[in-house]
Formats: C-alpha cells, structure tokens, sequence
C-alpha cells in the first residue's frame, strides 16, 4: 500500500528506505556542480552533507528531490530508479531554510497540505496534521498564521508538514540556518528525536560543521562538486583523510613533516616514528586544538613545541589560546579548566607536549 | 519640522487642481437651475444615460476580466524569466504603454477600417469577399481598450509576482501537487494581491474611458465620459454632466470598497515573511 494512504499511526514504526547515488555528474555549462557522486544510505539512517557553499552538497539534495536532473548518474530509493519521476511522484519529505510555509494558509492547512495532495479527506488529515504538531511541540497552534510564529515555531510547523505523511525518505536543507545559536542547538536535538520516532532516512545538507557532528550517523564531507571524506562523526574529527577535511571539520593545527631512518622530524623536534607510516613518507601532521597539553616541568619524552601565549578566549569550561611557536608558527590549543591549577597568561613562556598517535598524517 | 514640508507641493497641487474642481462640481450639480435636485432628477429620468450606464459598467468589466485573462499568463511568463532577461520583456510591455494613447487608437482605426489592414488580409486570404464592419461595433472598443491596459495588467503582476518566494512553488511540489495542483492552491492565491490591485486599476481606469470608445465605437457606443462631453460640448449642461461625473466618482469608490471587502487586507498584505 502507498504509505500516504496507510491508516493513521502513532509515529514510531521504521518507515525508512535506504537511498543510492550512482555516478551522479551535474554540469552547468561546462562547469561540474557535481562530479561521480556515488553513496549508498541505510534505511532510516541520518546522513549529513557538509560542505561550503558551492561543494555540490544542495545540488546532490535537489536532485534527489527532484529539483534538478542529473546529467549522468541515477538516483535509487528502496532500489527503485527514481531520476525520471516527477517531484511530486517521489513521495519525499523536505524542510527548507526559508521554511517556505504558504502564508495565505493556517498553520493546520500547512501541515495537512501533502496529506491534502495525497487525497486523504479533510477530518483524517485535520486529525493527522494535529498529531504531527503534537510531535513537534505545538499542538493547538494550528489556526495561527506562519506569521504569527516565532521562526524557531516556524521551522517545527515545516518539520511537521514534511512528516504528517510518513515519508521514508526526509530532506532538510540547512533548516536551522536562520535561526541563532541557542534555538539552534535545541532544534538539533528535536530533529533528531523526531528522526528517531519515525525512523524515517534522513538526509541533511548543512555548511555548519558543529551541527554535522552533532547530529549525524555518518557525514559526507564534500568539495568543489566531490566527495572528500565519508564517515562517522568520530572518524571524519579523528582521522581526517585529507587537510581540506581537516580543515572544515573542527580545528586544526598543521605541521609539516618528514619521516627518515625511522625517525619523524618537524618544527625541529625529532621524535621515534609512529609504525603506522611509510619510510621517506613527507607530508603534514593535523593536531586538533585539544590534543596538546601545557606542561610546566617535565615532558616524559613526549615530543613538545614552545612559544608564547598569545590571545586567550575563556569558554567557560575550557580555554582556548594561541601560541606563537618558535618553530612552528602559530597553534591553537584548547585546554580544559583543572580546579586548583592557573590557568594559562597573556605573553607567558609555554611549553606544549602532544602525543603522535592522537595526529592525523596527510599527504602533501 | 521637513517632513510636512516634503509633500507640502503635492498637497498644494491637489489642492488647486483636484479639491478646487471637485467642489466647483459638487457645487454646480446641486445648484441647477431646476434647483438643488435638478442633476438628479435628470439622472433619474434620462434613459439614455441609464443606457450608456450600464454600458459603460459592462465594458469596463468584460475589458478588466479580458486584461487579467490575457496579462495573467504572460506576466507569469515574465516572472519566471531570470532578472537579467526580464527587462528586455518588460521593455517590450512598455514600449506600447509609451505610445500615445491616441496614436494607437487611431492604429486601430486604421487596421479595423473598410480600407484596413485587416479587412485587406481577410480579402487576400479568401476568408471574405466583402470588406466587413469592424469600425464603431463593440469588438473595435474592446480591442482598442484592452491593447491600451494591457500593460497596465501585465506590469502590475509582474510587480507582485517577481516578489514571491520561488521556494514555495517548489515546496508544493516535493510535497505532492502536481504543477497544476501547485499553481491552483499555492502560486493563484499568493498572487492574489496583484490580481486585485490590477483589477482595481484596470476597472477604474476603464470607466472613465474617453477617446478610445469615441473614436472606435461612434456615437452608438458611447460611456459616461463621451456622455458627459457631449452634455457640456453640445447641450451646454452642466448640472447633469457634474452629476455624472460625481456618478462615476461613486461607482470607483464602490468598486474599490467592494474588492477590498471580497479580498480582505489580510490577504492583501500577507506577503511572504
């Protein structure tokens, strides 16, 4: 049965499809917008685009939706070629940035409106636009115009609308972008709990790398139209395959290095290489801002790069300080606040140790 | 202490040229020489301005409804072309509206005549033997009417409908309508602000029509604006062409009234936000 026409339910049953990219290309004119994108999406797993604007992120998503045609490629949902189907026909739920409410509608008619395209007779899809405002925390706002709603409230009214069908597969293209922070990371944790009643696949395109992390299964990092890196939150932050990745998620502090007679050298320390790397192996060695300690006396051989503090920014749990290095420029370190002990000075002396086997290697 | 000052020229010149003559009009319609009732009762018993009346509300109406069938789409078309191109379509809407009003009714008069360029094409292409009447019939009026408003509509549309929100249009779609499903019950209701808005000006823009109906449609086709002329140019009465004007003058305030009531502010103003 088509599952617009499936009796009302509470939201809970995993509804997913799993989704495939094959070799999507997209040109405009002669420029790639996006190059042999290929991916394969479990059912009902929460997958996040990240990228800069320009990296093909919201092309590959329109595509899906049905916005833009591929120029080469195929897009498959439950194994199903859906490329040649229009975007109505594909049965996929979307939240946008601008919300894209229709403002000559209450918010209950927004809601009930792809139940209302799907046939479904006007009390059923009343009494299912309700049960999706309940979800999302605004039940009894229904004879509110979008207008009359806070823009937090706004974006909850899209999520229920994109959802009151029960779609398998749900779109989100960077729907927090307009809200502040703080709304932000509490809509971060509503998405997810929502994706978490209906099970339903998500894909969600954003340019913000703390919201990719937060909220994501997996993560597809992309660039200028490719995919730089496919991974968990965890793997993409610990082991970034390259320096563009590197650099977009998280912070990150470069040194370059060099790897001769099994011993590492860079900003000139020279310390025993980590057998993970090749001999004669050149490139530059990514440590993330927390991955160094400050350390007054001893380093217990660990490899260690002075300098002076410089610009401290206080985080309440932490600090986050610059050090102008000797000999490796400028390195951001985050320290956590340890009761008893002072905290780092403007302009002191400082001495960083870090461990290897915590940094990232990349090539070139 | 500027602001005032800002619209004192504007408020002068309406001063001078529109309070001055509408209380001279008010004033010579109610003080006939038949007395204060004299524009009234003559309004009241003259059926020929009956006639010319509801005439003249006719064709204001069909040539508004013609002007929003024929601009709707094509102003549809203009929207959706990208900014860089839509001056050039814009330009061309306007190229007309820069002519002379009676230049191109008199074009008109030189296509729709006995002699004319299209009596001459149906000749040629055998679709008639004889030259036809287009001259002075209700076709001719319309005609002339609606290629004069047109831009009117069109621009007045387009101004409302470059101002949408494309995403909602989309919105529709990914969430099941199909394109026409997405046009009837999101696209048509947003633009209903610009269909109203043109609706008014059309209508009230038509109603006082003068040299196009005069020219195309003769003394057989005549509106309230030729009456009225004629009542001062050849009757020499006032009173009953103040009495008309101020007719005219009330059917606009209640056609305005009447749209603003079908079509609520709410509406009206409720754009994208």
């Amino acid at each position: 049965m088509h599952p617009a026409f499936a009796p009302a339910r509470t939201f809970s049953e995993t509804i997913g499809a799993p989704i495939s990219f094959q070799a999507i290309g997209k040109r405009y004119g002669g420029v790639p917008a996006l190059h042999e994108f290929s991916l394969d999406i479990a059912a009902g797993e929460f997958v996040t685009f990240l990228g800069p604007s320009g990296s093909g992120k919201t092309t590959a998503l329109n595509i899906l939706a049905g916005f833009i045609e591929p120029s080469a490629g195929d897009v498959l949902i439950d194994g199903v070629s859906i490329t040649r189907l229009p975007t109505e026909k594909r049965n996929v739920g979307m939240v946008f940035q601008s919300y894209s409410l229709f403002p000559h509608m209450d918010v209950r008619d927004n809601v009930a409106f792809p139940l209302r395209m799907r046939g479904v007779p006007k009390a059923e899809r009343h009494a299912r636009a309700e049960q999706a405002l309940a979800m999302v925390r605004l039940a009894g706002y229904g004879d509110r115009k979008p207008q009359e709603l806070s823009g937090g409230q706004r974006q909850r009214v899209a999520c229920a609308r994109a959802v009151v069908f029960e779609p398998r597969v749900l779109l989100m293209d960077e729907p927090l972008g307009a809200l502040d922070l703080k709304l932000r990371e509490a809509m971060q944790d509503e998405i997810r709990e929502v994706q978490r009643r209906i099970g339903c696949t998500v894909i969600y395109v954003t340019h913000d790398q703390g919201e990719a992390l937060t909220m994501s299964d997996r993560i597809v990092v992309m660039n200028e139209g490719r995919i730089e890196q496919i991974g968990t939150p965890a793997a993409i932050y610990d082991n970034p395959s390259n320096a563009f990745v590197a650099q977009f998620v998280g912070e990150t502090n470069f040194l370059t290095a060099a790897l001769a007679r099994g011993r590492l050298t860079f900003a000139g320390v020279d310390a025993p290489a980590p057998a993970r790397l090749p001999e004669g192996w050149r490139g530059r060695m990514a440590l993330r801002p927390e991955h160094f300690t400050r350390v007054v006396a001893e380093t217990g051989g660990a490899p260690t790069l002075s300098g002076r503090i410089d610009d401290i920014a206080f985080h309440g749990g932490s600090y986050r300080y610059v050090v102008e290095t000797e000999k490796a420029g400028r390195v951001i370190v985050q320290e956590q606040r340890r009761h008893g002990s002072d905290g780092p000075v403007v302009g002191a002396p400082v001495t960083l140790k870090f461990s290897l086997e915590r940094a990232a290697f990349l090539e070139g | 202490m500027v602001a005032p000052l800002l619209v004192a020229p504007l408020l002068l010149l309406f001063a001078i040229f529109f309070v001055v003559p509408f209380v001279e009009i008010m004033r010579i319609s109610f003080s006939g020489q038949g007395g204060a009732l004299a524009g009234a009762t003559w309004l009241m018993s003259s059926s020929l301005f009956a006639v010319i009346f509801l005439n003249t509300l006719k064709l204001a109406l069909t040539v508004t409804l013609i002007c929003l069938g024929l601009g709707y789409p094509a102003a549809c078309f203009i929207a959706g072309q990208p900014a860089s191109q839509r001056g050039i379509y814009l330009a061309l809407v306007l190229l007309p509206f820069w002519t002379s009003v009676l230049v191109r009714t008199y074009t008109w008069a030189l296509v729709l005549g006995r002699e004319g360029l299209l009596n001459a094409s149906l000749i040629w292409l055998g679709l008639s033997d004889e030259p036809q009447r287009f001259m002075f019939t209700p076709l001719a009026v319309h005609l002339g009417m609606v290629q004069i408003l047109l831009p009117v509509a069109i621009l007045t549309l387009v101004g409302v409908m470059t101002e949408l929100d494309p995403g909602l249009a989309r919105a529709a779609r990914v969430l099941g309508a199909s394109p026409w499903r997405a046009f009837w019950h999101v696209y048509l209701p947003m633009t209903k602000p610009g269909i109203v808005a043109a609706a008014m000006l059309l209508f009230i823009l038509s109603l006082g029509f003068y040299i196009t109906p005069a020219l195309l449609g003769g003394p057989r086709h005549r509106t309230i604006a030729n009456l009225i002329d004629l009542q001062v140019h050849q009757m020499n009465d006032w009173t009953s062409a103040s009495a008309m004007a101020l007719v005219l003058l009330a059917t606009t305030i209640v056609a305005v009234v009447l749209l603003r009531w079908l079509v609520p502010d709410r509406t009206l103003h409720g754009g994208a936000g």
